[in-house]
């Protein structure tokens, strides 16, 4: 009892549990006594078990109102627990009169009559719960619910044992229904005379076809002829007619529906959705794959792209008046050329006279393509990272030189090459052609030990 | 000023009790199941069909409904809906709200919890024996019967149970 063996690297000889939860009593209490005063690693471990102990036994619980309790109560009890309980009332009479013992007609009213009224829920939601597989998924079959059967059937508050009478006769009429014999072996307690009629069992079931002509021997099997002379006169046409298989058909009387507006089928599918699902499941995995190509082949990128650059345009041209857009007023003549390439970040110090003097890759890490800047000057010049467009990376640097900057060992996946830099004035601009959209960062580094001032462009996949 | 005469309650004591034990148990097998699937949405319908399939089993002895029997059902019933779904297969509808319960709060206070989320790591049978003894707080034989473990093998279940949460908390814990 004392004894536990989940850890080989620690003295584990005492149980937390049997010491924390008091399951120890007489040696065994002493022995772990002294073994606790002299082990500290089990000690340890009870004091670990014992805070763990208390903080699953500090968890918050979740309060439950009145009103709550009362719904769960009505979704949750049976009628005849809750009809038992909901007659709980106290009935006051006038102060004169002797108290007489109430009879069921007298009671009053239930305490809660919302709870009367409420709907049996939770048959539907058992009902949802285990409908796939009602033989499998049900921990504990469950017991025949009275109160459907018999649903308002008045409970007698007089003894319970009458209370469960309906329950009680349920299993024994079953047995008694499973003894029965499916033909009655008793043909003599019939009435009348009996009428001969040719029944096939392996005939298919047909349409009955109520001929008017009489055909007398065609479907009855052939009588021997003494028999037919001496106990039958000439077979009467409504007679002879073969007996048809139709259980809607009863003879010298209306049939109760025509064979037109017989009824569905006495069993239905087991699974009518199966079908629906399998199309259902088939439709969406067609849609993953269908998206999946189009997002490895770029496209749904590309006409995401075209479509946010094709809106402007014809918002433009839907609104042509300059009234309509304080933005599309402000300036009209660039409506039409393209808009300006959106910055993502802006960096630097706004150091001037810098010059970038080598652009390499960075950390060769999977994943994304890292290319450093490194920079000549004493800090960072103020640099504007822009996008043009999803294929292409712009950096400028401001108030800095950037013509001949070398470009040395930049092989990726995600970058196509480096335009050569463009000095236009007082800024520089560096653009980075790509082979695929990216998501950029960037972040710079100061000079530090054998390094020049950096700027550093990361290029993720998307 | 006139004199009224109040008299006692008429309902049956196996009624009285059942209902009574029904609003002393409910909240902590709401809070348990809760605990226990790391839902509070799909606890209500769970704790509700434990509690009806108890008592429809319930018999008129006198005594109400068994606390073990409730905590078993809930158990078994979490423990199903616990289970993978099938490929394709339609999603189990459970969700029953009731009136006034802080559904909202206590769902986002079960994503909060530190010791909710090492639960929740927890294999479903240590998870069982861990809440119903610390949380529940449970007697040993209670706990043997719904858990079905002998008693004398609890103490080392527990062990375990408390061991594996305890390690699973240090690690998740900063």
């Amino acid at each position: 009892m004392t004894t536990s063996s989940f850890d080989g690297t620690r003295c584990n000889r005492i149980s937390p549990s049997a010491v924390l939860d008091d399951r120890l009593d007489g040696k065994d209490l002493e022995w772990a006594r002294d073994h606790l005063r002299r082990c500290e690693a089990c000690r340890d471990r009870v004091e670990d078990f014992r805070e763990m102990l208390l903080r699953v036994g500090r968890l918050p619980s979740a309060p439950v109102g009145a009103a709550a309790m009362d719904q769960a109560f009505a979704v949750v009890m049976p009628d005849r627990l809750r009809a038992e309980a909901g007659s709980r009332a106290f009935a006051i009479a006038s102060p004169g009169a002797t108290a007489p013992a109430p009879t069921p007609a007298e009671l009053p009213a239930p305490m809660r009559p919302e709870v009367s009224s409420v709907p049996d829920l939770l048959i539907e939601l058992e009902r949802e719960i285990f409908r796939d597989e009602p033989g499998q998924d049900h921990p504990t079959p469950l017991t025949p619910i009275p109160e459907s059967t018999h649903p308002m059937m008045a409970e007698p508050p007089v003894e319970e044992i009458e209370v469960l009478a309906p329950e009680e006769d349920v299993e024994p009429q079953g047995e008694f229904i499973s003894e029965l014999p499916l033909i009655p072996a008793a043909p003599e307690v019939l009435p009348g005379p009996l009428r001969e009629v040719a029944v096939d069992s392996h005939r298919e079931l047909e349409p009955v076809v109520w001929d008017p002509e009489p055909e007398p021997v065609s479907a009855a099997p052939e009588p021997e002829p003494e028999v037919n002379i001496w106990h039958q006169p000439p077979p009467q046409p409504a007679e002879a007619i073969p007996a048809p298989m139709s259980s809607n058909v009863v003879f010298d009387q209306e049939p109760a529906l025509r064979f037109d507006e017989e009824v569905a089928p006495a069993t239905p599918p087991r699974k009518p959705d199966t079908a629906m699902r399998i199309a259902v499941g088939l439709g969406a995995a067609a849609c993953v794959l269908l998206a999946a190509v189009l997002y490895e082949g770029g496209w749904l990128s590309k006409g995401l792209h075209n479509l946010s650059l094709t809106s402007p345009a014809a918002t433009a041209s839907l609104h042509p008046s300059p009234s309509a857009s304080p933005r599309l007023s402000a300036s009209p003549s660039s409506v039409p050329s393209l808009p300006p390439a959106p910055v993502l970040f802006t960096l630097g110090n706004g150091v001037s006279d810098d010059s970038v003097f080598r652009i390499r890759p960075g950390t060769a890490v999977a994943g994304y393509t890292r290319l450093v800047f490194d920079m000549h000057g004493g800090g960072l010049p103020t640099m504007v990272i822009s996008r043009p467009d999803e294929m292409h990376v712009a950096v400028t640097f401001k108030a800095a030189t950037v013509t001949g900057v070398p470009v040395n060992g930049i092989h990726s996946s995600q970058v196509a090459g480096i335009e050569p830099a463009v000095q236009q004035g007082p800024d520089g601009t560096i653009t980075i052609d790509l082979t695929r959209p990216v998501r950029v960062t960037a972040f710079t580094l100061p000079a530090t030990g054998g390094y020049s001032w950096r700027l550093v462009v990361d290029l993720h996949t998307i | 000023m006139d004199q009224v005469n109040v008299e006692a309650p008429v309902a049956s004591a196996r009624a009285a009790s059942v209902e009574r034990e029904f609003y002393s148990d409910f909240p902590l097998v709401l809070n348990y199941v809760a605990r226990l699937v790391d839902d509070i949405d799909g606890a209500i319908g769970i704790t509700c069909t434990a509690f009806r399939q108890v008592a429809l089993r319930h018999r008129p002895t006198g005594d109400g409904l068994r606390r073990a029997d409730v905590f078993r059902a809930a158990t078994e019933l979490s423990r199903q809906a616990l289970k993978p779904r099938r490929w394709f297969r339609r999603h189990r509808a459970t969700l029953l709200s009731l009136d006034g319960f802080p559904q909202a709060d206590t769902r986002r206070a079960l994503r909060r919890d530190t010791v909710q989320r090492a639960l929740t790591a927890l294999p479903f049978e240590a998870r069982t024996m861990v809440l119903l003894r610390d949380f529940v707080k449970l007697s040993y034989d209670e706990l043997g019967d719904v858990v079905d473990v002998a008693p004398r093998k609890l103490v080392h279940a527990l062990d375990r149970s408390r061991a594996e949460l305890g390690e699973i908390y240090d690690y998740i814990k900063f």
